[in-house]
């Protein structure tokens, strides 16, 4: 069985949690410049008030005139990440952690130990509360699948369990929005297919889903299902690897993180040509003395784009680096690859949108000028 | 943090005179007996015959610092009639506000049967039940588990309903276990975890279980939970088979 626990709005969420006072304040945490900013994360009394991710601050301040701003936290988010992870990290050694405040937690062999599953995670939501003062959804299920969609279902706070053989009739009432890689554009396209529940797009036999949505929405039609991708058979994929040795050992972080992101951008752009997309990051680097740290992660949604490969990999960076010793080279790979299903999270629709319709653009280029003909600031600076 | 109301699911059972009650308590002593352990009840009864104004003020003299819930009469429920079911929920109503003006009526508890699922045809009843009976502190318990969905949930906030939270065998046919929080009042329905017995059984043997002291660890921690940001929460043991729905609500009155 899988737990997953999923904080809402974790950005507001932890700066309260780091602030108290902030709880009966009206705030939001939003990115951008002045005219353009949107908020990525309403407080509770924000969005009590209507105010939503996503929405353009400017919008959001005619509705609450007083609305506080709170520039993003990164190393708050950071480090409330790392907080509830080493909790987590006590109910089961098999933690895969996404961003966001979304952990999955493997619970398989633990009930001898920890008794039934639905006890550990009422548990977990208690000793999280209590400890780090975060509330959220958290959900008991077959599969990671199941999972997600019970926490996406009794957001903002909650706690759910659904059992073997209880999958399908959990799912079939579910709104289609709720099924992770449905976004704004599948939702419409089924939508006009007068498909509006999950049952309804489980019940399509497979060319009808082909008719809809293209061979990509056969991923979409097994989830639907019930079928997560963590219970199947491993992808036959090997793997994307990306090897760079310096040429003279470097400690400058800025050149070593411009290699990390050149590297990041050549196998995204080799996993899109193949139509897929990595739940695994992988980073190893290696030292002037010869030694060899690995740090990997796991993701709930599977990525392709550029920019949260390269994200990741420079988290996983930052991890690793924690010795004052020249480096002598590193190692990406991108792994657990399966066929890539546009994930368009629910409340950051225009924002994934834009991303996605930059990086088709930039590979159009790649894929006729070369994979160096276009690059990030970034990775040739590393700044 | 809310107050918490602990009781059980009836309380009127022979079996219970010696294990609870004292050795030749009379039924009509049962009430007042019964309310100086726990604040709070759920009465059955009206769910098999429509109850009235005098019985219900007649229950509350005998315990007044009781607080009710009323599971509602059948036939709004089970064997619901289009033609009759606007006047019997008035009377039903009606015979509630008794206890709702001496305000000591916690809810109105709706338990639909897992037959009632959710279709269109059956979502309009529960609208148009719901605007009917709105005056009064209502609360929904499904046992089909179509209706655990986010539709659901939010139609309920919209009303200030409160969502039954059902703790039953984990089982194919059985509703998923769901602690969310849609109105004021948290009201929470334990009927025993009885996997063996749950389909094809009599009530009896259905609710023939006794939570163990972990379980009772853990339904002491979701109830606190669902506390956090409702006014109270009302727990009850359904689980009434050999007196067990009140050694398991002592229990857990002791850990709360």
């Amino acid at each position: 069985m899988i737990i997953h626990l999923s904080i809402s709005e974790f950005s507001s969420a932890a700066a309260i949690a780091s602030d108290p006072s902030l709880l009966n304040t009206p705030f939001v945490i939003a990115q951008g410049a002045r005219d353009r900013a949107l908020v990525l994360s309403p407080s509770p009394v924000a969005k009590r008030e209507g105010i939503s991710s996503g929405m353009r601050l400017t919008h959001a301040q005619l509705i609450i005139p007083s609305l506080r701003v709170i520039e993003p936290d990164h190393r708050l988010l950071l480090r409330a990440q790392e907080a509830i992870g080493t909790i987590v990290q006590h109910y089961t050694p098999s933690v895969a952690e996404s961003r966001n405040g979304s952990f999955f937690l493997d619970m398989n062999g633990t009930t001898r130990l920890f008794g039934p599953v639905i006890d550990s995670a009422a548990r977990l939501r208690s000793e999280i509360h209590a400890s780090l003062g975060f509330d959220g959804s958290v959900a008991v299920a077959p599969n990671t699948l199941v999972a997600n969609v019970a926490t996406r279902t009794i957001a903002p706070s909650g706690l759910a369990a659904i059992s073997v053989g209880q999958e399908s009739s959990f799912l079939h009432p579910q709104l289609v929005t709720l099924l992770p890689g449905v976004g704004a554009k599948i939702a419409s396209l089924l939508h006009a297919a007068n498909i509006t529940h999950i049952g309804e797009l489980a019940a399509l036999d497979e060319s009808q889903v082909q008719a809809f949505l293209g061979p990509k929405g056969m991923e979409l039609h097994r989830r639907a299902r019930g079928l997560s991708t963590d219970n199947e058979p491993k992808s036959t994929h090997p793997g994307i690897e990306r090897r760079v040795r310096f040429g003279e050992p470097l400690l400058d972080y800025c050149l070593i993180k411009a290699a990390l992101r050149l590297a990041g951008e050549e196998s995204g752009f080799e996993l899109r040509k193949k139509n897929l997309a990595a739940r695994r990051i992988s980073l190893s680097v290696q030292w002037a003395d010869g030694k060899e740290n690995t740090r990997s992660i796991t993701l709930s949604e599977p990525i392709a784009l550029d920019t949260h490969i390269t994200t990741y990999a420079e988290t996983l960076l930052a991890s690793l680096l924690d010795r004052r010793l020249h480096l002598l080279g590193f190692a990406l790979r991108l792994l657990h690859l399966e066929v890539e299903v546009h994930t368009i999270d629910l409340f950051d629709v225009e924002d994934e949108l834009k991303q996605q319709n930059l990086q088709a653009a930039v590979d159009r280029i790649r894929t006729r000028y070369g994979v160096a003909s276009l690059s990030r600031s970034g990775a040739t600076y590393g700044k | 943090m809310a107050e918490i109301l602990i009781g059980t699911s009836g309380y009127s059972y022979p079996e219970w005179i010696g294990p609870f009650y004292p050795k030749g308590s009379k039924s009509e002593e049962l009430l007042s007996l019964y309310a100086q352990s726990f604040e709070t009840v759920e009465l059955n009864f009206s769910y098999y015959r429509m109850p009235q104004s005098a019985q219900l003020a007649h229950m509350h003299q005998a315990a007044p610092k009781l607080l009710f819930s009323l599971k509602a009469h059948q036939s709004l429920t089970h064997t619901i009639d289009s033609a009759t079911y606007k006047s019997s929920a008035a009377t039903f109503a009606q015979a509630a506000e008794t206890l709702a003006r001496e305000e000591v009526l916690l809810a109105l508890l709706l338990q639909f049967p897992p037959s009632f699922a959710y279709t269109v045809s059956n979502r309009c009843y529960l609208d148009s039940l719901l605007r009917i009976l709105n005056h009064l502190p209502l609360a929904v318990e499904f046992r089909s588990p179509s209706w655990a969905n986010k539709q659901t949930l939010d139609g309920l906030r919209e009303r200030g309903v409160s969502f039954v939270s059902v703790d039953v065998p984990q089982l194919s046919g059985t509703p998923p276990l769901l602690d969310v929080q849609t109105a004021k009042l948290g009201y929470v329905r334990l009927h025993g975890r009885n996997k063996e017995a749950w389909w094809g059984s009599s009530d009896n043997t259905r609710y023939d279980y006794l939570y163990n002291a972990q379980e009772l660890d853990s339904i002491a921690q979701r109830v606190s939970f669902l506390g956090e940001d409702t006014e109270r929460v009302a727990v009850y043991f359904n689980n009434h088979h050999r007196g067990q729905a009140v050694e398991n609500a002592l229990a857990l009155k002791a850990l709360i």
